[in-house]
This record gives C-alpha cells, structure tokens and sequence, in this order.
C-alpha cells in the first residue's frame, strides 16, 4: 500500500516537471499574446467606455455606443462591410474550391505551375497593387479613361457610385486571395484516398458526382475553416477601399475597419473608435459562432 | 492538468496588472521635470561656457514635415544648438505628409509626442486647447522684437504654447499659361487678377475644353476632409460666411448655392476630370504636373516654389504658370480668400525637458539664418522680420511679392481653422461634398444635411 502510494507521488511529481517544462515553452508564446493581443483588447473594451480624445480621457459610461446607433457614418460602413462580404467571401471559398478539384487529375508540373500562378497576386504588396489599379482606372488619367478619350467616349469613374466601386475593389481583393485558399483546398483533396474517387468511377458516377458525393464531404471540415478565416478577413476589410476611394462617396463605400481607423488617427476619437472595435468583434464573432453552427456536422474519418 | 492552469492565469493577472499599472503612470500629463534640467531656472540664452559643464545630456526630438530644401536647415539648427549648448542634443525626425498626421495624433493621445514639433497651427491647435504644450511665453516675450507682428496663434489666457514662423499665403487659382497660350484663351483671363466670374471662368472652360478635348480646363475633388480649403475659399470670396459669431453655423445662404451651381455646372457640361468625388488633392497635382490642367483650384501661394522645384527636379512638365484670385458669381465681390493659418512650432510638457526645449527655440529665434533657409526652400513668408527672402527665379520673385500683398490684404484665417472644434467641424463638410457631387442630392438638401452636422458639432462645444 505504501509503495503504491510512493509510486503514485513519483508520478504525480514528473507529470508535474513535464507540465513545467511545457509551460516554460509556452511562456514566451504565451507573454506574446498578453502583451501583444490579451492587454491591447481589454484595454481597447475599457477605452470604449471613455471620452478618449487627444490629451483626455474620461470616463462616459455608454455614450460611445449611443453614439454608433445614431452615426449615419456607422449604419453605411456597416452595410459597406457587409456588401464586401457578401461579394468576396463566396467568391473566395468556391473559386479555389473549384479550381483544387479541377488540378487533381492534372500532372505535378501543371499543379505546380497554377498554384504559383493563383498565389503571385497574394505576394504582391496590396499598396503597389492598388497604384497599378489608379494607373489604369484613374478616371483622371487612368489608362482605361485614356482609351475612352480616344474612342471618343465620355470617360466615368467607377469609384463614384458604391454599386460599381465595391464591386471592382472586391475583386481586386479577391483576387489577392486565391492563392493561399488554393493551396490549403489542394492540401486537403490531396489527402482523400485514391480509392473513394476509384470506387465513385467503379459505381459510374461522373466527374461532378464525385465533386458533390466525395470531395465536398471529405474536405468538409477544410472549407469550414476557409470559410471563417475569409469571413474574419472580409469583415477588417481596410487597405484597397482605403486607399481607393477613401470609404467615399459619403461613406458609400466605407468599411469598419476605415470607420475605426479614421476615428481614432483622423479625428482623434479614440474611445469612439474603440467603442466600433467592440461592436466589429461581436459583429465577427456572432457570424463565425453562426457559421460552425450551420455547418456543423459528424467528421468523417479516413 | 486542470489544476496546472492556474500557472497562466496567474502570470496573465500579473501581466495584465503590470501593464494597467503602466499606462496610469504613462497617462499623468503632470509628469515633473526631469531632474537634469531643472536647475536651469529663468535663464535661457545663457551661454554653453557658464551652463555646458554643469548638466546632463539632455536628448530632444524634433518632428518636422518633409519639404524638398528643408532638412539641411533643420539639421544646422540642431548642430547650432549643440554647439551652443553641448549638453543638448537635438534629434530629427522627418515626417512625409500622408502618414504624419496620424502619427501626431497617436503621438498625443499616447503621451508619446516629440520635444519640438513643426506644423501648421490648424493641426496643432488640437494638442494647444487639450493642454499638452508647453507654455513658451518667456521665450516669446524675451525674443519679441524679433516677430512681424503680434502673435494670436496659440495664445490661451494671455498664454504662448505655439510660435508662428511662416505663413502660407492666401489661397488662389493657378494658371498653366503656357496650355492657354496653346489653346487660345489666354485673352479670356481677367485683366484685373482679383475680379471675375463664375461665367467668365466657365467659358474659359469650354472654349479649352472645345480647342482640345484630351486636357482638363479645371479638376475638383473631394475624396478626403483635406479637401475643402479651396471650397472654403470659393465661399468666402463669394461672401459667405462660415460660422456666427453665436457659434451657429452660417453658411445655408443663397451665395453659398451659387457657389454650388457653379461647381455643379462644372461636372455637368464635363469641364473637370472624371470622379470629383473620390479625387483627392494629390490627384490633381499628377494632372497639374503633367501639363494637362489649364486651372489648378487648391493651390495657395506658397505652392509656386513646389511647382518651380518640381520642374527644376524634372518631375513636372515645364510651363509659365501665374495665379488668379477665386472668381465670384457676379465678379464684383471683395476678393476675401482663406490662408490655412501660420506655420511654426510647439512644445511639448510630458518628457520634462522644458528648460532645454526653451534654449533650443531661443537658438532657432535669434539666427535668422536657419528660417531664411526654410522660408526660401518652400517658398512660404516669413514672420520673422530678420528674414530675407531670395527666390531662385525671378518670376518666383514676383509671385511672391503678388501673394505677400495679396494675402497681407485679403487672406483670413479667421473662418473657425484656428478654434478647436474645427477637425470636427470639416469633417461634416466633404461627405455631403461627395453626394452631391455624384447627384445623390441637390444643393439645397447639400446645405440642409451639412448644416445640420455642423451645427451639432458647434452645439457640442
């Protein structure tokens, strides 16, 4: 009885230095995300609730939020945002869905060679993006407005009007990030065995059968993930609309993250910016929660 | 393994505190003054013999705004200030103008901004009424002769915390003369530079627009809240004011439509480039630069020496250019036009380095040499009456003198640029701007809606 006890104690005790050691591994990781994550978002719920502005701040319970129900500038980055969302996200979880499947049959080269293709856009700084977008839609001296003048066709700007600017800016961020969806699709349909795709063939089902009956359910769990991540991305929407049009015509094409930015560094409201930080984070994390939720399912083991 | 979670909870509470307790200390503006300087009480012009072997180094920075022909003024003001003193060093710090804005403005709300910053008052002002400069009064006072004039900017309860160094002059409306001299409109432009139209400008526009249909008579823009200074100038030469002196707002009058009609009239018969409402400034100094826009709307005065430097450095096609006041509706009206206010520097309380910062800004006061430098690289006036200006052209010479005048008569910056709600004041502006430049609304409801903001802000104060 006592030299089971012993046993149990010794035990306990290196169960306990293995728990050490791991903790110290994760220490640095772990002092990463207090300072760099866990403090500036808890600070940043505390701001919310303040009068943060340059020199100042005081405490002004929920005026903040009060003022996000009436600020007109907020309701139209809102539906900004979700009009951003509603083009790129689908785009963005079936076009490299489609593609990975398509590449499957295809030789190594060609895999290869596609995937770089899809994914140089990605690398691209989205800034020199944007100035080699201006050069040719400028609608001063872009070189499609140019075109038009020749033609002698009356040149417009497609940045002018929300219907055509969120659009093209979806696009140009689409386009950004197929790649790494590409890749992570490939990852997955590379995975499914060799002998579903032999057995459907067997059974006489067409190269679409297999895409609905095989691959989709095999690499269900894979475009839950792309699909919350680009959901996540889409809604910080910022860089393109920002440096595009600036959120304009009167905030037709505004985002909330541009919201957030140009209230905090533009006007120096920082507390009000907080305080549209807060509602960004629920707004996300209702739609993530919603999303596994629909989506859920038994895994499917191979 | 549950009972271990303690451990990273409990290093997350410390964390947590350590860092909350961080940023209450970081967030007392009523930091005390650095020991080091401390002693130096009431002299500040003394010499580096009496005071340079008694202190601690002392390290102060200094942000100003990148302008082509600046930085090797700023850099022999701060070697002067070493030399003078040894014990101070003065560290630079160059700021482009599309990114430091938002840093100053994160720099103040973070208790993180430089000793000495150089800007226009209309962005210091923020920081002067939130009560983060330091009071310069004695330094003021004790170089007061060597200022033009009285100084009003940045002045709180008979308080200095700003010192105004330059002015920029008086918005106007640049011409390529040598694109209308090509076009054949050179004989439409007003005689008497201060008094036309808005009918006269517009058949300048279309008889440019009808000689060549590949050039832009003018541009507008409105794709961000920097853009409204030249609106602001259309109104107020126009005889619109801004603001009552009730602090209500005063511009819903039916001058302030005709200036609308015209801008409209504009994008109507197609006389800008394309997309006034997301353009913003930059844009249209690209068409400007090109020689492709015969009238340049958002320019002031001080903007001539950037557009000879320019061609100097090869970036800008090379062309006569001259300025033209704004028209009016009926071109009878004062030619008031609007300045954006001084340009100098302020000080900052939270590092502690007041004794220090004063006897640099004495070095700065008493040399003329270093704002004769600045002032003639960008082509700005000096406020400073030990200041001589040598342009590199003689036409730059000459504009300049026109805009001296011209702005000594007419500018104003007394329109709401200098109070403290003007950052939120503007911001009303340009978003209805943009509408009614795309058609969503008319220019009454254009009014109406920025009317209605305004006054919400001026209610607010």
């Amino acid at each position: 009885m006592r030299r089971s006890n012993a046993r149990t104690v010794h035990m306990h005790s290196l169960e306990r230095r293995k728990s050490m050691w791991a903790y110290l591994f994760l220490l640095p990781w772990f002092v990463m995300f207090c300072v760099f994550y866990a403090y500036p978002f808890v600070y940043g719920i505390v701001v919310s609730f303040t009068d943060f502005t340059l020199g100042s701040m005081k405490w002004n319970g929920l005026q903040n939020y009060r003022q996000i129900f009436s600020d007109y500038a907020f309701w139209r980055s809102l539906l900004g945002t979700v009009c951003y969302c509603a083009i790129i996200i689908p785009l963005e979880v079936f076009i490299p869905l489609w593609a990975a499947n398509t590449l499957r049959p295809h030789g190594r080269v060609f895999n290869t060679l596609t995937k770089l293709l899809f994914y140089i856009p990605g690398i691209v700084c989205s800034v020199v993006m944007v100035i080699v977008w201006k050069f040719i839609l400028s609608p001063g001296s872009g070189l499609l407005n140019d075109l038009l003048i020749k033609l002698e066709i009356t040149g417009f700007s497609i940045f002018d009007q929300a219907v055509t600017s969120i659009p093209v800016m979806s696009l140009m961020i689409v386009f950004t990030c197929l790649g790494s969806n590409l890749i992570i699709y490939c990852a997955a349909i590379n995975g499914i065995p060799a002998m579903y795709y032999e057995a459907a063939e067997l059974d006489g089902a067409t190269r679409r059968q297999q895409f609905h009956k095989v691959t989709i359910p095999m690499v269900h769990s894979t475009v839950i993930y792309v699909l919350v991540t680009s959901t996540i991305a889409t809604l910080q929407v910022f860089v393109i609309p920002q440096l595009m049009t600036g959120g304009g015509p009167n905030y037709t094409s505004s985002s909330l993250l541009m919201m957030i930015y140009n209230s905090a560094f533009v006007g120096g409201q920082f507390g009000y910016a907080s305080a549209i930080g807060v509602m960004l984070f629920i707004i996300t994390a209702l739609v993530a929660v919603v999303q596994f939720r629909i989506m859920r399912r038994d895994q499917i083991e191979y | 393994m549950k009972k271990a979670l303690w451990i990273p909870l409990l290093i997350l509470a410390l964390l947590l505190f350590v860092f909350t307790g961080c940023s209450s200390a970081s967030d007392s503006t009523e930091t005390p003054p650095d020991a080091t300087t401390g002693d130096q009480s009431g002299d500040t012009t003394g010499d580096s013999e009496s005071t340079g072997n008694t202190q601690e180094d002392v390290t102060l920075t200094a942000w100003y705004y990148f302008e082509e022909g600046t930085a090797e003024w700023y850099q022999a003001w701060a070697d002067a200030v070493n030399e003078t003193y040894p014990w101070i060093t003065v560290e630079l710090e160059e700021l482009p103008y599309d990114s430091g804005p938002e840093k100053f403005t994160v720099a103040c709300a973070t208790n993180t901004t430089p000793d000495l910053y150089f800007d226009g008052f209309s962005r210091i002002s923020p920081a002067v009424y939130g009560d983060l400069c330091l009071d310069v009064t004695d330094v003021v006072t004790e170089h007061q002769d060597v200022f033009l004039g009285e100084i009003k900017d940045g002045v709180v309860d008979g308080k200095n915390f700003y010192i105004p160094l330059q002015d920029g002059g008086g918005y106007a409306i640049t011409v390529n003369m040598t694109l209308a001299e090509e076009l054949g409109v050179t004989d439409m432009l007003p005689e008497d530079w201060t008094q036309w139209s808005y009918d006269d400008y517009l058949e300048i526009c279309r008889a440019a627009k009808a000689a060549d249909p590949s050039i832009y008579p003018t541009a507008l823009y409105a794709g961000s809240s920097s853009a409204d200074a030249a609106y602001y100038n259309l109104f107020i030469a126009n005889g619109v004011e801004l603001v009552n002196e009730d602090n209500t707002a005063a511009f819903n009058t039916p001058e302030a439509l005709e200036v609308l009609e015209f801008l409209k009239t504009i994008i109507d018969e197609e006389l800008c480039a394309g997309g006034p409402a997301t353009t913003v400034a930059e844009d249209i100094f690209e068409y400007w630069s090109a020689g492709r826009l015969l009238f340049c709307m958002p320019t002031a005065f001080s903007n001539a020496a950037s557009f000879y430097a320019n061609m100097e450095a090869g970036n800008s096609a090379v062309f006569d250019f001259k300025l033209l006041a704004a028209p009016t509706s009926a071109g009878d009206y004062s030619p008031d036009c609007v300045t954006w206010g001084t340009y100098g520097v302020c000080a900052f309380k939270n590092n502690g380095n007041d004794e220090a910062i004063k006897l640099a800004l004495g070095v700065m006061l008493e040399d003329p040499m270093y704002q004769n430098g600045i002032v003639n690289a960008i082509g700005k006036m000096s406020l400073l009456n030990n200041t001589t200006i040598n342009y590199p052209t003689e036409e730059l010479t000459e504009i300049m003198e026109q805009g001296a005048e011209y702005s000594a008569n007419y500018a104003r910056s007394d329109f709401g640029i200098l109070e403290s709600w003007w950052t939120d004041f503007r911001e009303t502006f340009y978003p209805q701007l943009q509408d009614f430049y795309v058609g969503n609304i008319d220019a009454q409801t254009m009014l109406d809606t920025w009317e209605a903001g305004a006054n919400g802000v001026l209610g607010a104060q």
